[in-house]
């Protein structure tokens, strides 16, 4: 039987942000603000996500002269499916908390 | 207050870019990045720190949370060598020297300081200084139990337990240390968060 993923709180704020506009690119300091998570927590979580595959990142050339190109991120295919049943689990959990471990 | 949190930022994020290794070198050009478009200077730098913090501990982790350890229970020792040292000298409360001859502060005080210069400079990876230290705290504490055996002191037998535990301190620290080596040297090691 396959080891089941243990999924942090922080992580499935990030995947379900990205889910919410999948095709769209995020950056960084954008995805911080957007699930309120600090730099030094979200960070390894796209770099974890990014080693396993869940998330396309590229670089984006600088809008304004003199300034460094910008990494932007967007789930991949495997990256959406995972965000996908994290959402479900977790709308199960919430919808069902009789069935919750005492 | 600008100024000077435009300075820490900058600060942060060389030093990011500086200890960013090929593993992460790329990561930490992105967060770099992030940080040049934040406006807000206090807002930067929480952010620069927070990704110098996510470089740092993709590298090792486990090395910076053991020498921190290691470290922060060296200075401790010394922190309590120092105390016995001052307490013999008659200067801490409590203290009795009445029957303490001058060596023995001036054996304390040395020991504690090699601790602590152990343990400042684990904590600040720097590794040859602190196998310095802890060879030099290593000689001192046989000086100071020899001199207690042969000078046959009222004080020999708990100078031994105190010598008897730096020894097992000591012993710790170069067994700590030499894994803390073997993981900066060793095989590259992800965070897996």
């Amino acid at each position: 039987m396959a080891r089941r993923k243990n999924i942090s709180q922080q992580t499935r704020k990030v995947l379900s942000k990205l889910l919410e506009s999948p095709n769209d690119w995020w950056h960084g300091y954008d995805l911080s603000k957007a699930t309120g998570l600090k730099s030094g927590t979200l960070y390894p979580i796209l770099v974890r996500l990014h080693d396993q595959g869940f998330l396309i990142s590229d670089w984006q050339e600088p809008t304004k002269p003199g300034r460094p190109p910008r990494h932007i991120y967007r789930l991949s295919p495997s990256g959406v499916a995972l965000a996908e049943t994290q959402r479900l689990e977790q709308r199960g959990t919430q919808t069902s908390p009789q069935e919750r471990p005492a | 207050m600008a100024k000077l949190d435009r300075w820490l930022t900058n600060t942060v994020v060389r030093h990011m870019l500086g200890h960013a290794d090929k593993t992460n070198r790329e990561w930490a050009l992105a967060m770099a990045a992030e940080v040049d478009e934040i406006a807000a200077d206090a807002e930067a730098l929480l952010f620069a720190l927070g990704c110098w913090r996510a470089v740092l501990f993709s590298q090792r982790e486990w090395v910076i949370w053991a020498s921190t350890g290691l470290g922060a229970m060296l200075i401790g020792w010394a922190g309590a060598k120092t105390y016995f040292a001052l307490l013999i000298a008659g200067i801490a409360p409590m203290a009795d020297s009445s029957i303490v001859p001058p060596w023995v502060v001036v054996w304390a005080g040395t020991a504690g300081t090699a601790y602590c210069v152990a343990g400042l400079a684990i904590v600040f990876s720097r590794w040859w200084v602190a196998m310095a230290a802890l060879f030099a705290a290593l000689v001192v504490n046989g000086a100071g139990y020899g001199t207690s055996v042969l000078t046959d002191t009222e004080l020999t037998l708990w100078l031994m337990a105190i010598a008897g535990e730096d020894y097992f301190i000591w012993t710790c620290a170069v067994l700590a240390l030499g894994g803390l080596a073997w993981l900066r040297h060793g095989p590259a090691r992800r965070m897996t968060v």
